[in-house]
């Protein structure tokens, strides 16, 4: 009868290889740490940032502090992304910002048996800071790690840190611009600074994998490069974002003007909104900055606002019909000047039916401008009969 | 007329008893109650009681007891015997004295979770009691996901799911497996053969988790009736079980009928439609108001029947809602509607497929067609199961087509009545499915050195053979993940390799569907260019089979044939594991590589099977490594016989026993095959050949050859039993195959090797 291995490569018809991993030396630390200190001023100002102006970025955030000492920075290099429990981070680089400047620590497990080590090593860095800042961290990094840790046995919730996810906070600013927002993309349209020969990230696992088997540390040298950088970038670009939102009018591209005016919308500050709107009404996306503009004023019911700004639409020809309705609307339902009301559903009528041959026919809101028109008018027989009986 | 009034004006009616071969009364049966048991929490016999719950059945009370004092165990029992409570009520229990505790429930099917599920949530509302229940499988919201994790006291999923989307990622679900107290698998009799072996795995893997979570949960398992229901607990879980098989529930006077539709055409051996006698059968219960199930083989038999039964029953206005067919493809809100209606009696018959032969609640009916056997007496004793719920007289007519499995039923009651029901065979050692899922345990879990995954396997040689492949690494006594890959995604339960085919529907070309998926050693035969592909219960015609993309297109068609690819198999022996000598030769076991070459392929009538053409087929040769076992027959039992008659006589017995094996393994006729040589190039002799259809067996042929020759007995049963002269589709095959003297010369042979 055959072996077992006999069979096994009978099945599945590929000849084991008789290549031997060669012997490694022993390492003497627990695992590998490398320190680098980059300088304050290279980081665009992060040492400034205040809780005001993450939360101004971060409308979610969960965070009752922001001492920029207490901050860990944390990117990962892992074995794949399919976060089952089979995916490892072998790299951890982190970074927390003390007297020297930014500090940056690279972890890596030289084998899969320092992965315990370096864990408690990152558990312990994470009770002296209380604030994470990452780029996609919230749905990658952290999750993976926790399960590390539960891998490990170590039960720590890193997941439930506060968190700057730059990933978001940046998408809302210069999505519209870059499309693309992965961290090189905003390095290189944001921060100004190119990578030069950057290990494409579809390539790093393979490499620890053959490092691991030929202990030529060389392998991991663009791995850690490039990790380095990507923690560096966490920190200069909280520096920049924040920045950008305490004075949004210095922003040259209207694109990033007019993210930053939705998030502060979205974050309750109304007035700063407003104010990067009106700018944004002498740019390109004007149609869209009054629109936001106007519902913001009708949203807070400051009607003469709002009605100067879909009036200033209805002049530049902006936003379709809607600046038509909403005057109509207005007109019917706050200042109850019927005949006003008809006047506008009229003119969204016209509109409506003139854009017809070049936007392709919106039959739906035609029909519901129709019915809007017929009650109005209804509305005005019932009240001229009043009038008059009267 | 009600039933019994039928019943007994059919036994008085010659016309329709000449064509009954048998006819079995099986007595009713009392209940047998008990007590609820003093340990049960005191909020559940209220809520029972108002259901009108006082007592509960004997098995019931058992399954209770078992599981308090922490043991494994399995319930056997027929369809409406409360089997639910067997396990909810100890699950439930210990949940409201233990909060924290968790249970785990598997069904084989999405359907059948949500349908015995539904039961626990009534109990649970009724209670007021804080018991989280939810069904996670891949329907579930992925917002809702977190919730089910975190705070599900019962999960309720499937294998598939538990496999790719539980273990994988373990780490997410801490609550639960810290916290397992008990695995529910009901209908434990649908996981055998390939699927089976797989559960095996992921139950393995499951309890390799709880051990690293500190649990250890017992199991309760479920099962309809089948020859070895313990045996086929133990082997999928891996331990002993304590098996309840005595129901305590009641039942009414049952009888099965055995009809044999009358012969035509003796010579050819061609007997009268089994569809029209099932209609005229169904019909005459249909017109008595009897409540009836009729099963059909294919979609198209229950269309077929579907519609004559309506035109049937219709009103003058043309209404004929009180017959229903019931299929697989029929949408999931149609299929709940029609349940329903057949729970509250305002369908009064239903044209079914196997579709509802698994626990479905549909209520009680009156009265079960079969058109033609369902293949095994476990499927047969689960249809007849819907008629007759409760404690009324209830009628199973199962009317025979001419297949020579059919007639070898209804000609031989004995076997079907005396005999146990069929093993279930599971083969959790396939190396394929070990190599498979020993990978993902290790990517769930790294394995320690010395650590054995399963009994009797060599966990080691495994690790070492998958550190050389680069996929684990080992350093310092443990084995790590090493690849970006995800190995459960490439891993299919339901059949054994991993490189399955696509079948993508293109009837509409502007909306391209994906139906299903074949292994690759199946596609050449079911797949190829022009073939009929039944899916679903549709008929589907291949276009085209793109074999390096692994895509097959089809289209949807309606056609009355359907095709058989012609097949170049070569058998090369590997290694013999097991022999032994006959009187006139040798019986063997052993591994084989099995080499196929499609050529052309065949199209056949559905129901006479005649041949209606034929066409090429080109497609690379396929090579499979499996387990066989065969017969060599030396001179002393092929002495005096022609070349020419023993090649007739050799395929007619491969014929034969093509039919008779998935008799005694409860497999489908499709997961072994027989071939026969009459010069085999390994044994040299004319040989006989059964291997598993499955890549790395599955099992099937070990037990072939621990049966020995006892199957040549019902092989020569079945050829001398069939009326026909000379060999006919129902026994050794059409005379134009074997011969005019094939099925005299099988009969000689297996005569022979019967007297062994």
């Amino acid at each position: 009868m055959r072996s077992l291995r006999e069979r096994l490569a009978a099945v599945t018809s590929t000849k084991p290889s008789a290549a031997q991993a060669p012997p490694r030396p022993e390492p003497k630390e627990p695992f590998f740490c490398r320190e680098h200190v980059v300088p304050l001023r290279e980081l665009c100002g992060i040492e400034r940032t205040t809780l005001d102006q993450v939360r101004a970025c971060d409308p979610l955030f969960a965070g009752g502090s922001w001492d920029v000492r207490r901050l860990l920075f944390l990117d990962t290099e892992t074995t794949g992304l399919s976060g089952g429990a089979g995916t490892l981070a072998f790299e951890i680089g982190v970074g927390f910002i003390d007297e020297r400047g930014m500090v940056i620590r690279q972890y890596v497990m030289r084998d899969y048996d320092e992965e315990a080590a370096m864990l408690s090593e990152i558990a312990r860095l994470f009770h002296r800071f209380d604030t994470v800042v990452s780029f996609n961290g919230k749905a990658f990094d952290l999750p993976l790690i926790e399960s590390r840790m539960v891998m490990n046995r170590i039960r720590l919730r890193v997941t439930a840190y506060p968190h700057l996810d730059l990933l978001h906070a940046a998408r809302r600013v210069y999505k519209l611009r870059l499309r693309r927002c992965n961290l090189a993309s905003l390095e290189e349209a944001v921060l100004g600074q190119g990578r030069d020969d950057d290990l494409p990230g579809a390539q790093v696992p393979q490499r620890y994998f053959d490092y691991v088997k030929t202990r030529e540390f060389a392998l991991l040298e663009d791995v850690l490069r490039h990790n380095l950088q990507d923690v560096k970038s966490l920190a200069m670009l909280t520096g920049h974002l924040c920045a950008v939102f305490s004075r949004p009018q210095a922003l040259t591209h209207a694109e990033d003007l007019y993210g930053v005016g939705r998030t502060l919308m979205r974050g309750g500050r109304t007035e700063q909104a407003r104010a990067c709107f009106k700018i944004l009404g002498r740019s390109s996306l004007s149609p869209q900055a009054h629109m936001h503009l106007a519902a913001s004023y009708k949203k807070e019911r400051e009607w003469a606002e709002a009605v100067d700004a879909y009036q200033t639409m209805i002049a530049r020809g902006e936003g379709g019909t809607w600046p038509y309705i909403e005057l109509a609307k207005y007109y019917e339902h706050i200042a109850r000047d019927i005949p006003r009301a008809l006047r506008y559903a009229n003119g969204a009528l016209a509109l409506s039916l003139n854009m017809m041959p070049l936007a392709g026919a919106d039959e739906k809101e035609t029909a519901l401008i129709r019915r809007r028109i017929e009650r109005l008018r209804r509305k005005q027989q019932n009240m001229s009969r009043e009038e008059w009986q009267s | 007329m009600n039933l019994e009034q039928l019943l007994g004006r059919l036994k008085g009616t010659p016309s329709f008893m000449e064509n009954v071969t048998h006819w079995e009364t099986i007595p009713a049966r009392d209940a047998v109650y008990e007590d609820f048991p003093a340990s049960l929490d005191a909020r559940i016999p209220p809520v029972l009681a108002a259901r009108g719950v006082y007592r509960l059945y004997s098995h019931q009370r058992r399954a209770f007891d078992l599981a308090q004092e922490r043991k494994d165990i399995c319930v056997v029992t027929p369809t409406a015997s409360g089997k639910t409570m067997c396990y909810n009520l100890p699950v439930l229990s210990t949940i409201l004295r233990e909060p924290d505790a968790r249970a785990l429930y598997l069904f084989p099917t999405k359907a059948l979770s949500a349908d015995q599920v539904s039961e626990l949530y009534e109990l649970i509302e009724a209670m007021g009691v804080d018991v989280k229940t939810y069904t996670y499988d891949g329907d579930t919201p992925a917002a809702a996901r977190r919730q089910v994790r975190q705070a599900g006291h019962i999960v309720v999923t499937n294998p598939d799911m538990l496999h790719s989307g539980i273990l994988p990622h373990h780490t997410k679900w801490v609550k639960l497996f810290e916290n397992l107290r008990y695995i529910v698998i009901d209908e434990i009799h649908a996981y055998r053969g390939v699927f089976g072996s797989n559960l095996s795995n992921v139950i393995r893997r499951l309890l390799r988790l709880c051990r690293f979570y500190g649990s250890n949960p017992q199991f309760i398992c479920c099962s309809a009736t089948i020859a070895n229901p313990g045996e086929l607990a133990q082997t999928l879980i891996g331990r002993p079980v304590e098996l309840i098989d005595q129901s305590g529930a009641a039942s009414g006077e049952k009888h099965v009928v055995f009809y044999n539709p009358p012969v035509v055409n003796r010579q050819l051996g061609v007997r009268k439609s089994v569809l029209q006698e099932t209609l005229r059968i169904a019909a005459m219960l249909v017109d008595n108001d009897i409540s009836t199930i009729v099963f059909g083989k294919s979609r198209l038999t229950v269309e077929v029947l579907t519609r004559h039964l309506k035109e049937r029953v219709k009103d003058p206005l043309g209404n004929a809602g009180r017959v229903r067919g019931y299929r697989g493809g029929y949408l999931p809100t149609l299929r709940r509607e029609i349940e329903q209606g057949l729970r509250r009696g305002d369908i009064r018959a239903v044209v079914s497929t196997n579709a509802l032969e698994l626990g479905i609640d549909i209520g009680q009916l009156d009265a079960c067609v079969m058109c033609g056997y369902p293949g095994s007496i476990a499927s047969t004793w689960q249809e007849a199961g819907r008629a007759g719920r409760r404690k009324n007289t209830s009628l199973t007519v199962v009317v025979a087509s001419s297949s020579a499995l059919d007639q070898y039923i209804v000609t031989h009651p004995d076997y079907f009545f005396g005999q146990s029901p069929e093993n279930a065979l599971v083969h959790p050692d396939n190396l394929y499915v070990l190599l498979n899922h020993v990978k993902c345990a290790a990517y769930e879990l790294p394995f320690e050195e010395g650590e054995s995954y399963a009994p009797g396997v060599s966990t080691q040689e495994l690790l070492e053979y998958l550190c050389e492949e680069r996929i684990l690494h080992l350093t310092n006594g443990r084995y790590y993940w090493m690849a970006e890959e995800f190995p459960a995604a490439d891993l299919s339960l339901r059949s054994v390799t991993s490189e399955n085919f696509l079948i993508i529907d293109i009837t509409n070309a502007a909306h391209r569907v994906v139906i299903g998926e074949m292994d690759r050693y199946t596609v050449p035969m079911l797949l190829h260019e022009h073939a009929i592909y039944m899916h679903e219960g549709q008929q589907y015609q291949v276009e085209k089979l793109d074999f390096t993309e692994k895509k097959a297109y089809v289209r949807s068609v309606d056609v009355d044939y359907y095709t058989d690819a012609d097949l170049n198999t070569s058998i090369k022996v590997i290694d013999v594991l097991k022999d032994q000598p006959l009187g006139g030769g040798t019986l063997a076991y052993g591994e084989v590589v099995v080499t196929w070459l499609v050529t052309m392929f065949k199209k056949f009538k559905l129901d006479t099977q005649e041949t209606l053409g034929f066409g090429p087929v080109d497609l690379p040769e396929l090579e499979m490594p499996t387990n066989a076992c065969w017969w060599a027959l030396d001179d002393g039992m092929t002495g005096g016989l022609s070349m020419d008659d023993l090649q007739g006589g050799m395929l007619g017995i491969a014929n034969a026993l093509r039919q008779i094996i998935p008799l005694y393994l409860m497999c489908s006729p499709g997961d072994i095959c027989v071939q026969y040589r009459v010069r085999d190039p390994f044994t040299r002799l004319p040989t006989i050949i059964v291997f598993d259809n499955y890549a790395g067996g599955i099992g099937l042929s070990e037990r072939v050859y621990g049966m020995r020759n006892l199957i040549f007995g019902d092989v020569h049963a079945l050829i001398k039993g069939c009326a026909c002269e000379a060999g006919c589709p129902s026994c050794v095959g059409p005379v134009a195959e074997v011969g005019e003297r094939g099925k005299q010369t099988a009969l000689l042979l297996t005569q022979r090797l019967m007297a062994l």
